[in-house]
C-alpha cells in the first residue's frame, strides 16, 4: 500500500499500455511531457487556461492540477493520440481548413475538449453548446470564432451523415 | 523538497488508520484540484498523502434507504452531480451549484467531498448544500458521525473534521413538496472564476399565493455561507417580494472585501442576485400558483 516518493503507475496512453514513473507531488502534465508528449503544454499551472488538457477516460481534465498517480488504471489521451495511422482526424483537418489558430499554442487543448464534446453529443451543435464545452480554454490570439466554426462544421457534417444513414 | 509518501487505501477504515497514524501530518487527496495547487505552491508540505482514488463505495449517487434524501459519495465529481437526473429533480439548486464551478476540466476532477472540506469561502456548492440542510457523514477511528454542513464549515479553510476523519458521503434532503429552488452565481472577473457572490434560494408558496417558506443562503461574502433566519421568518405569510428580499438582505449583511469586489459592491450584488435567485426559485415551484406572466 505504501509507496515511496517515486511512484509507478500503469495506464493506457494514446492506445498503448504504458508504465509512467513520477514523484508524488508532481502534476500529471510533467510526467506526460517527460514521455515526450509536448502537446501537453503547461502555461498557467492554475487550472485556468486549458493548454495542459488531456482526456482521462474520455473526459477533459487539466493535467497541471491532476496528481500524477490519478492516471493509474485510466485511459489517457493527449493530442498526439488524436491522429490515427499518420492521418489527422476530421476535427484536426477542419481546424486547419477553418484557420482555427494563429500561434497554435492553445490548439492541443481546444482539440481535445472539442473531441470530447463531439464524442458525447449527437448531430449538429449550437454556438452555446460549443462555448459551454470549450469554456475552459483561453486563446490569447483570439481565435475563438474560427474554433467555434471548425467544431460546428465537423458536427454539422456528422449530422448530415446521420440523417443520410437514417434515410437509407 | 522531500517527497511525501503516498498511500492508496482501498477501504475507508484503512484510510482513517493511516491518517490516525500520521496525526495531522497527512493530507487526504480526492480529485486533487486544490491539493495539487497547495503542493506546487508549497502551501503545505505533508509527510504523507492519502489518496482516496482506490477506496470502494465512495462514487455512488442514490436515494437513501428511507427515501427522503439523496446520498452523494464523497468521490462523486462535480460533473457527475450536475448531470445526475435524480439530483436535478430532487434538489435542483444543488445540481445548479455543481454545474457552475470553474470550468469543465475542473468539474470533471473536483469532488463533492473535496469542495466541502476545502472550506474556501468563495465556493459555490457549500451555499446550496447549506440552504437545503445537507449533512456529511464523517468517518473516524470511533466510527461514523453526522455533521450538518452548517456545523462542518467553521471559518476560512477551517472545518469541524478531526485530522483522522474523512467525509465518506454527503446526504442531501429532498426538497419539500411543491418547493422551487435555484442557485445563482455571479462572477466579476472571468467565466471560470470563483463567485463574487453566490445565492441559493428555496421557495414554497401557500395556496393563496403567499410565501409559505423562503430560505436564502449567501456564499462568498463571508468566511462561511450566510443565512439570516429573522428575514426568512419575516417573509412567511406575506406575498413573495423578490426585490424587497434583495433590499432586506443587502441591509442585513456585512460582506467581506477581496479581489472580486469591495464590500460596497458585494452588498449591491447581494441586492440584485437575491432578487434574481428568489424569482428563479419561484418559477420552479410546482403545484402552487402559477408565476405571473413575464415582464
Ligand atoms: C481553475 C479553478 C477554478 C475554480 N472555480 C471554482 C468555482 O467557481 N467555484 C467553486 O466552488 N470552486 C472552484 N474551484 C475550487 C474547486 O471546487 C476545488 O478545487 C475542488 O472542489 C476541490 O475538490 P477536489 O476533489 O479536487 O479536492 P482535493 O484537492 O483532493 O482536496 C481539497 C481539500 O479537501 C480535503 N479532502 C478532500 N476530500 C476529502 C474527504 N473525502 N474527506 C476529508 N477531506 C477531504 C483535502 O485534504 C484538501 O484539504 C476552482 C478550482 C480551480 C482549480
Ligand atoms: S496550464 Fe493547466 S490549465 Fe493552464
Ligand atoms: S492560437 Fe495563439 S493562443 Fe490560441
Amino acid at each position: 500500500m505504501t509507496e515511496g516518493g517515486k511512484i509507478t503507475v500503469s495506464c493506457v496512453l494514446n492506445g498503448a499500455k504504458t508504465d509512467l514513473c513520477g514523484e508524488a507531488a508532481q502534476p500529471a502534465s510533467e510526467a506526460l511531457r517527460r514521455e515526450g508528449l509536448f502537446g501537453v503544454r503547461e502555461t498557467c499551472s492554475l487550472g485556468v487556461c486549458g493548454t495542459c488538457t488531456v482526456l482521462l477516460d474520455g473526459e477533459p481534465v487539466s493535467a497541471c492540477i491532476l496528481p500524477f498517480y490519478a492516471l493509474e488504471g485510466s485511459e489517457v489521451r493527449t493530442v498526439e493520440g488524436l491522429e490515427s495511422g499518420g492521418r489527422l482526424s476530421a476535427l484536426q483537418q477542419q481546424f486547419i481548413e477553418s484557420q482555427a489558430f494563429q500561434c497554435s499554442f492553445c490548439t492541443p487543448g481546444f482539440l481535445l475538449s472539442a473531441a470530447a464534446l463531439l464524442d458525447s453529443t449527437e448531430g449538429a451543435l449550437t454556438d452555446e453548446q460549443v462555448e459551454e464545452g470549450l469554456q475552459g480554454h483561453l486563446c490569447r490570439c483570439g481565435c475563438y470564432e474560427t474554433v467555434k466554426e471548425a467544431v460546428r462544421a465537423v458536427a454539422a457534417r456528422r449530422h448530415g451523415q446521420d440523417a443520410g444513414r437514417g434515410a437509407r | 523538497m522531500s517527497q511525501p509518501l503516498v498511500f492508496f487505501p482501498t477501504t475507508v477504515a484503512e484510510a482513517v488508520e493511516v491518517l490516525d497514524r500520521y496525526g495531522g501530518e497527512a493530507k487526504v487527496v480526492a480529485g486533487g484540484t486544490a491539493v495539487s495547487l497547495m503542493l506546487q505552491h508549497r502551501l503545505i508540505q505533508p509527510a504523507a498523502l492519502v489518496s482516496l482514488q482506490r477506496v470502494d463505495g465512495l462514487r455512488e449517487v442514490g436515494r437513501t434507504e428511507e427515501g427522503t434524501a439523496v446520498r452523494l459519495g464523497a468521490l462523486v465529481t462535480h460533473a457527475e452531480a450536475a448531470r445526475h437526473p435524480f439530483l436535478r429533480s430532487a434538489a435542483p439548486l444543488v445540481a445548479d451549484a455543481f454545474a457552475v464551478v470553474g470550468n469543465p476540466q475542473v468539474r470533471a476532477a473536483a469532488t463533492v467531498g473535496g469542495v466541502l472540506t476545502e472550506a474556501d469561502y468563495a465556493s459555490d456548492p457549500p451555499a446550496a448544500l447549506r440552504a437545503i440542510d445537507a449533512v456529511v457523514i464523517a468517518q473516524g477511528p470511533a466510527g461514523a458521525r453526522i455533521i450538518p454542513v452548517y456545523d462542518l464549515l467553521l471559518g476560512f479553510y477551517e472545518t469541524a473534521l478531526a485530522d483522522n476523519e474523512i467525509v465518506s458521503s454527503v446526504v442531501v434532503p429532498l426538497l419539500p413538496e411543491g418547493a422551487g429552488s435555484a442557485y445563482l452565481k455571479y462572477s466579476s472577473r472571468s467565466s471560470e472564476d470563483r463567485p463574487c457572490v453566490g445565492v441559493a434560494a428555496v421557495v414554497r408558496q401557500a395556496p393563496d399565493g403567499s410565501c409559505a417558506e423562503v430560505r436564502v443562503v449567501l456564499g462568498a461574502i463571508a468566511a462561511v455561507p450566510v443565512r439570516v433566519p429573522e428575514l426568512e421568518a419575516a417573509a412567511v405569510g406575506r406575498p413573495l417580494d423578490p426585490a424587497g428580499l434583495g433590499d432586506a438582505y443587502a441591509e442585513a449583511v456585512d460582506p467581506l472585501e477581496d479581489v472580486r469586489g469591495s464590500a460596497w459592491y458585494r452588498r449591491e450584488m447581494v441586492r440584485v442576485w437575491v432578487a434574481r435567485a428568489v424569482t428563479a426559485a419561484r418559477h420552479r415551484c410546482t403545484g402552487g400558483p402559477q408565476p405571473p406572466p413575464a415582464g
